[in-house]
């Protein structure tokens, strides 16, 4: 399958009075046309901060020290606002995290699709509203009912449906979607997540999403991702990932799954906790928590070592 | 309904209350409030002291033997039907002052507050969206120092600069008594002029206060997710600015408009006084040095009603237009 989109080597800080939070630590991946890719890993770890900078809506504290993301043989880094905002939104959308806050409380939802379309193009009103009314439908919301609403009116599964359709209003290559099942109930999640496969397979999507659940990237992606203290530790299909993990970090978040719970934020399998990203360790940010630690993790950070063509792993036991 | 209803009835509780706390603090003031005018009868008709104060008491319909209890009662009544009592000072009922001065106090109150709030949210706003510039540090400098600055310190500069330096602004009144009152161009120009000074003196800390919560309101609304959402969509500025981060910002403040002009009833006095322009506040003035308890009570009871009437049109305005707030 062909690559659309690829990240490399990209690394992103905050600047804090302390110093800087080196929170997307020189961040490689790859991204198939057409596949389902999932960003885990526990909250802080820097998941999103990693698709914030890969699509340059990091918040103004923040920087992004070097890297490339290669979209269409363009790196998106050294694009023009002018030429970015012709591409955002309409071929890479991006939910954000907080789906439950990124409504305007005093406009209602219809002229969101307003304002967000006559800032790309000047299609005739009618045919916007026949648009929304078209995408509210599409995740399975009632148009006549949901449009008109403002946003403190609807539930916070309801507000997420409306920023996915939102999302879909100019056909976009690519969906970034920032914890889309967080903070809902288990039943609402569950529909979120049957939408998301439903709509991948009618727009062609390519979707990259990011969550702290297991279980949710097991359903739903192709490909995985874990994150660990900045930098991806291990990536490949998502079912041998997760069957066979290489990574020390994902064999422990891997072993300490019980049937119970899947979710990152409740599991407590590792001994220790998450480092410090203001001043992160040397070499492998894992060496402090790791069974396997060898002299050379705490001098040198490991480089990432292929397992076979689709597994990578950072961790100098696979050199 | 039920909401507007409930609140109806507190209205009216805190209205009642707040009379009675007028009622009792001009009660308790020592002096006898026919004593002004039992003066001045006594001169003019020539007679003791004690037959004037016993026709001045029938003018006003004061009886000094009357129980406490029996005058409060009287005076809620009056204040019920619409009756705020008698000025010993000027001879006349307090409904016909009020009748003459509130039209001037309310012109330049709703002119200062409209011209306050608009060039305050704007200037605030542009201070929120500019922070950290130098037009963030000069806006919001100046704002602090104005409000710091009291209000009647403001209007005596002004007059000081404006009629005794510059010689721009009339000495007092609302209008040269040469013209007569009308609707066309050179008297509506001389009621501009006469109430300019007035007009500045109060606008200018409406200004700043309305700029100020502006700008506090705008910061934190830049922070909020639904503007990082609204340029994540690719949504101009002026986009953003306008519908995202103002509309948000001056909805809790169009709500406190009416509070502002409630308030000013009664804030207004010593910018009047010191103007002469006759408003409520010059009367107030007037009664308080002539010891015209009448004209005190009455005028007093006028701003304690509007404010009270002003907070709970404020209330209700807030929930019709804020969206946020209709929902609960
Ligand atoms: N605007 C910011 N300013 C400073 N630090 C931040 C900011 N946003 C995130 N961080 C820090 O960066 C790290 C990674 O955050 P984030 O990418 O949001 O993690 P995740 O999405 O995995 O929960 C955390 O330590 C967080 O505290
Ligand atoms: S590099 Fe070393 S410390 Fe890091 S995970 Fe591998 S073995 Fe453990
Ligand atoms: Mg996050």
């Amino acid at each position: 399958m062909e690559v659309i989109l690829s990240v490399n080597n990209l690394k992103a800080v905050y600047l804090v009075r302390e110093g800087t939070i080196k929170a997307c630590d020189g961040v490689c991946f790859d991204v198939e046309e057409n596949t389902v890719s999932a960003i885990v890993g526990e909250s802080a770890s820097g998941k999103s901060t990693i698709i914030e900078a890969m699509t340059l809506t990091l918040p103004p504290n923040s920087k992004i020290l070097e890297g490339e993301v290669i979209y269409k043989g363009k790196n998106l880094l050294n694009l023009s606002e002018h030429e970015l905002r012709k591409i955002r939104w309409s071929e890479i959308a991006l939910v954000p995290q907080s789906a439950q806050q990124s409504l305007n409380p005093t406009i209602k939802i219809i002229d969101h699709f307003f304002d967000t379309i006559y800032a790309h193009n000047n299609w005739k009103n009618n045919e916007i509203i026949k648009k929304a009314e078209e995408l509210i439908s599409l995740v399975r919301l009632d148009p006549k009912n949901i449009l008109y609403s403002f946003p403190h009116q609807l539930s916070g599964g309801m507000k997420q449906r409306v920023l996915i359709a939102l999302s879909l209003i100019f056909n976009p290559k690519i969906l970034i979607l920032d914890e889309p099942t967080s903070a809902l109930d288990v039943l609402t999640q569950a529909h979120i997540i049957q939408l998301l496969k439903n709509l991948k397979k009618e727009f062609n999507l390519t979707l990259i999403f990011v969550t702290h659940d297991i279980a949710v990237a097991a359903e739903l992606s192709d490909k995985i991702f874990v994150v660990y203290a900045g930098n991806i530790v291990e990536s490949g299909p998502t079912r041998e990932v997760l069957k066979d993990p290489k990574h020390p970090y994902t064999q422990g978040l891997v072993n300490s799954i019980m049937s119970l719970t899947s979710d990152l934020e409740k599991i407590k399998g590792i001994p220790g906790d998450p480092p410090s990203l203001l001043d992160p360790p040397s070499g492998c940010r894992f060496y402090p928590r790791c069974p396997h630690v060898m002299e050379e993790c705490k001098r040198e950070k490991p480089k990432n070592y292929f397992i076979n063509e689709n597994r990578r792993v950072a961790c100098h036991l696979y050199k | 309904m039920k909401y507007i209803l409930n609140r109806l009835i507190q209205v009216f509780i805190m209205t009642f209350l707040a009379l009675t706390v007028v009622f009792f603090i001009v009660q308790s003031m020592p002096g006898d409030p026919a004593f002004g005018l039992a003066v001045s009868i006594a001169q003019t008709r020539n007679m003791s002291l004690e037959k004037a104060l016993e026709i001045a008491h029938n003018i006003i319909g004061y009886n000094p033997k009357e129980p406490i209890i029996l005058k409060y009662i009287k005076f809620l009544k009056n204040i019920f039907v619409g009756n705020f009592g008698y000025s010993t000072y000027f001879k006349t009922s307090v409904n016909e002052i009020i009748g003459k001065a509130l039209p001037w106090t309310l012109f330049v109150i709703s002119l200062a507050t409209a011209f306050g709030f608009f060039a305050g949210t704007t200037l605030g706003a542009l201070s929120a969206q500019k922070r950290g510039t130098f037009i963030d540090t000069f806006i919001a400098t100046l704002f602090s120092i104005i409000q710091a600055i009291p209000a009647f310190v403001l209007a005596v500069f002004i007059l000081f600069i404006g009629a005794v330096r510059l010689r721009l602004l009339p000495l007092g009144g609302a209008y040269p008594v040469e013209m007569t009152p009308g609707f066309y161009p050179g008297f509506i120009l001389a009621l501009i002029h006469h109430a300019l000074g007035p007009l500045i003196a109060t606008s200018i800390p409406q200004m700043a206060s309305w700029g100020l919560a502006m700008r506090g309101n705008c910061s934190n609304i830049i922070e909020e997710d639904f503007v990082r959402f609204a340029k994540i969509r690719g949504l101009s500025d002026s986009v953003i600015s306008q519908k995202y981060i103002r509309k948000n910002a001056i909805l809790p403040l169009v709500a406190s408009l009416a509070i502002g002009i409630g308030y000013m009833l009664g804030g207004h006095t010593l910018v009047e006084v010191i103007f002469n322009y006759p408003g409520i506040g010059y009367y107030f003035g007037q009664a308080i040095s002539a010891r015209d308890f009448g004209l005190l009570t009455g005028l007093f009871s006028l701003i304690v009603i509007g404010v009270v009437f002003a907070t709970f049109i404020t209330e209700l305005l807030y929930a019709i237009i804020d969206p946020r707030v209709k929902a609960q």
